[in-house]
């Protein structure tokens, strides 16, 4: 298995890839535990549920308001109707041999701008609630 | 941008301001003390270089640098204009931002130097004004 950093990773939304991204944190899998602990138990029993809980992704930024790619995500936030909020978006890892791409649809919840401060960055982060699993594909670059 | 150009562009930004040019005339120096410089004189180095990187490597530059002002103290003149110059350099240089020579800066700081600083442009203290800075000049990657 090699071992990589995630530089040069990509974040896309529909089909362009945004720049100025700092850092993505991929969603968190996960199925919740049921307590089916009952009379009979000698021990607690618990059962996962069975479906598969997606959690949010989060993409963070360099932000210059008004730029055309930030407008992207707010026209996308924006949309009127429920089916116009959701996308497509792609994770991509580039740093390895071959290019290993995370798909998922979802939808922006939030978008949060960074406190200003003088000394630092202009920035913000979105958090993506995917509403489906994640598609794995593994191509050359 | 080189590595090398930000300190020719703080030299100049310098040098462009008519109070400081009156008081140091040319000695600003980077890195090294020509043999022959007189007092009072401003010397300067890098004291390192930090990132905030987007995933493509680029993102924004912290540079810092130590800024030294030495007068030479006489009775007439007690600061050997130290104070003088620590002040324009002071002016110049604090929550500036802009062009520094022909280099875009997104902004510069200055702050006192810590308290146990050891200044390298001067081998004593002996019968002069010192006066040290930190400088961060934060630039675009």
């Amino acid at each position: 298995m090699a071992k990589k950093t995630a530089h040069k990773s990509e974040f896309h939304l529909g089909a362009t890839k945004l720049g100025n991204v700092r850092t993505i944190k991929p969603s968190t899998k996960s199925r919740p535990v049921v307590d089916v602990t009952d009379m009979d138990s000698t021990i607690e029993e618990m059962i996962d549920e069975d479906i598969i809980t997606m959690g949010t992704v989060e993409v963070a930024f360099f932000f210059q308001p008004g730029d055309t790619q930030a407008e992207l995500i707010d026209d996308l936030f924006d949309a009127a109707a429920a089916a116009d909020r959701e996308e497509t978006f792609k994770i991509i890892y580039k740093n390895f041999a071959t290019d290993i791409t995370d798909t998922f649809d979802g939808f922006i919840t939030q978008i949060e701008v960074d406190e200003l401060a003088p000394k630092s960055a202009v920035g913000r982060k979105i958090t993506i609630q995917p509403t489906t699993n994640i598609t794995r594909t593994v191509a050359a670059p | 941008m080189a590595e090398s150009d930000l300190p020719k562009a703080i030299r100049k930004h310098l040098l462009a301001d008519a109070t400081i040019a009156s008081l140091v005339g040319q000695r600003i120096h980077y890195k090294g003390i020509p043999e022959k410089s007189a007092f009072p004189h401003i010397f300067f180095y890098k004291r390192g270089r930090t990132t905030d990187d987007t995933l493509d490597g680029d993102g924004i530059v912290y540079n810092r640098f130590a800024v030294e002002i030495v007068g030479e103290q006489t009775v007439a003149d007690p600061d050997g204009k130290g104070e003088a110059v620590a002040d324009a350099v002071f002016a110049r240089l604090h929550n500036s931002s802009g062009p520094f020579d022909t280099l875009e800066i997104d902004s510069a700081f200055v702050e006192d130097a810590d308290d146990n600083y050891v200044f390298k442009s001067v081998d004593s203290d002996d019968r002069l004004f010192l006066k040290a800075y930190d400088l961060l000049v934060i630039t675009e990657g």
